[in-house]
């Protein structure tokens, strides 16, 4: 398997605040990103999540590090590499004085996705899938919060990126429309002949389970991956199955284990 | 807003105006002095200004000013905000400077600049700007800091352009607070031009105010404050039209 993304011996440390020492979040961490996966970074609050998808969007500089790799090539050589990835953020980052198309339209526009005529056909097939196609031309004060987030979901997805990132999509969602979310990504995802890269931020085991292609768990800050292992079982997976059941429990005994988090 | 709800709010503020002159028709009637002529004779002599036409030379003069100097002050003042919210430093080195300008008496600047320049239409777009420029700076300038930096990294994740960040997010994001700053801006500037009228120039509003006052003609002296605050409403509408054209949001 090729490794689309890699991250090699990241340091990071935010300054301190009122002359406390500075706060460090990664001391040598080393992550492999396989092609086509759907990775799941797995992680308590504040352990750095967000903060690695944002150096690996080229948004945050690292203190230090050997490789932000992406397709080979360094990122903070080549910065234009970054324009393979779509980010899908914490918060639903809409701007409120554009339509939802609209605000889907900004990021096509900058990520220069081209034909352009294929845009509106793109934003359909999206908003479409998501269930807002009947709320391209309203105002973000117009829908529901999860509304937003679902829309600022279509803005990264219209781009067809080779590689997505994820950070905590379905948090702000009830369990209903959570589950027919995730359903929804893991089979648009199957069903794209070229397979993108998944890497997808979630603090939920459960969503983990039902997910992943790959779990990497993080320990609290300063964080480093205590516990990593692939997932080969089919989709869809019934959140109810013996096997999801007893990976989460695995998940949970390594939580326990290897960063003394007890549930 | 439906249009059903608009025509409510207007016949609102139209029922509100006329209670306002009822009001003082009735207590003209009561105190029966010559401090406060009745609504009737005000409007009256105001009618009869406007038929003969000697309404106009003297709104067009003041109006004229008003713009130019509004138009100047606009401009500085939006200039300064974008400028003083980017730049942390430039911040810093004019903030007294504009405080300063900011509490100085109206009246004194008037003072200094009619002594300083001379009576000329200069002066006053000159001093309208001078006024009106720091309040719209600092209004611009206290908008932009509460830009969501965030939504700045989103752009700067999806490699938005500067220029479409300028047209797509920090513009729309300032015409808000711009228009807002506009209608004080502009009723302001009305008021200033109007301050140095009567204190050194022989046409305009201010002018007629002060002639009417020092013969004592006080019907013709309300009827000519009507025309300004008639003239202001206006204004204040069509400005209220132009937002909603263009914020739909
Ligand atoms: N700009 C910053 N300056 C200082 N500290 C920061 C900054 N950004 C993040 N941090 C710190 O880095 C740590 C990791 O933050 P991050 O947002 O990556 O956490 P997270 O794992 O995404 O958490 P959550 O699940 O709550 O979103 C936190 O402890 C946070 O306080
Ligand atoms: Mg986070």
């Amino acid at each position: 398997m090729t490794v689309k993304v890699s991250l090699r011996d990241l340091h990071l440390a935010f300054p301190g605040r009122d002359g406390a020492g500075d706060k460090v979040i990664y001391e040598n961490l080393n992550l492999d990103i396989d092609e086509g996966s759907f990775t799941v970074l797995l992680g308590p609050s504040g352990c750095g999540k967000s903060t690695l998808l944002n150096i690996t969007n080229g948004l945050l500089k690292p203190t230090s590090a050997s490789g932000i790799i992406v397709d080979g090539n360094d990122l903070r050589d080549q910065p234009e590499m970054s324009r393979k990835m779509a980010y899908v953020f914490q918060g639903a980052r809409l701007l409120r004085w554009k339509t939802l198309a609209q605000n889907a339209e900004f990021g096509l526009a900058g990520l220069n996705v081209q034909p352009k005529e294929k845009w509106q056909g793109l934003m359909e097939k999206y908003f479409s899938a998501v269930g807002l196609k009947d709320y391209m031309n309203h105002y973000p004060h117009q829908v529901s919060g999860g509304m937003q987030q679902r829309a600022s979901i279509v803005r990264a997805w219209v781009n067809e990126p080779e590689i997505l990132l994820m950070d905590e999509p379905f948090s702000h969602l009830d369990e209903i429309t959570a589950a027919t979310m995730r359903r929804i990504l893991i089979d648009l995802w199957r069903q794209d002949e070229t397979r993108r890269t998944i890497i997808f931020v979630t603090h939920d085991i459960a969503e983990a389970a039902q997910m992943a292609s790959d779990i990497v768990m993080l320990t609290p800050a300063p964080s480093s991956i205590c516990y990593r292992r692939k997932v080969d079982m089919p989709w869809p997976r019934a959140m109810e199955s013996d096997e999801v059941i007893d990976l989460e429990k695995e998940l949970r005994r390594a939580f326990s284990e290897k960063a003394g988090i007890r549930f | 807003m439906t249009a059903s709800m608009r025509l409510k709010e207007y016949s609102a503020q139209l029922a509100s105006l006329v209670l306002i002159i009822l009001g003082w028709e009735i207590a003209a009637q009561t105190m029966n002095t010559n401090a406060l002529p009745p609504a009737s004779t005000v409007f009256a002599t105001l009618g009869g200004l406007v038929a003969d036409g000697d309404a106009f030379g003297p709104l067009f003069s003041t109006l004229l000013r008003t713009v130019l100097g509004f138009a100047l002050g606009f401009l500085l003042g939006t200039a300064y905000g974008i400028f003083a919210a980017t730049f942390k430093t430039f911040d810093e080195l004019t903030k007294w400077l504009i405080q300063i300008a900011i509490f100085t008496p109206t009246l004194i600047l008037i003072f200094l600049f009619l002594v300083a320049i001379g009576r000329t239409n200069f002066t006053v777009i000159i001093l309208i700007a001078l006024v009106v420029m720091p309040m719209i700076g600092t209004y611009i300038r206290d908008a932009l800091k509460d830009f969501d930096p965030d939504l700045e990294g989103m752009a700067v994740s999806y490699k938005v352009p500067l220029h479409q960040r300028v047209t797509g997010m920090y513009l729309p994001f300032l015409i808000p607070p711009m228009l807002a700053a506009g209608r004080i801006g502009f009723t302001l500037s009305w008021k200033v031009a109007f301050l140095a009228e009567i204190f050194g120039f022989p046409n305009g509003l201010g002018w007629q105010v002060r002639q009417t006052y020092q013969i004592y003609n006080v019907a013709g002296l309300l009827a000519w404050l009507c025309l300004f605050i008639i003239t202001l409403i206006a204004i204040e509408q069509l400005m209220r039209f132009v937002e909603r054209r263009v914020v739909t949001w």
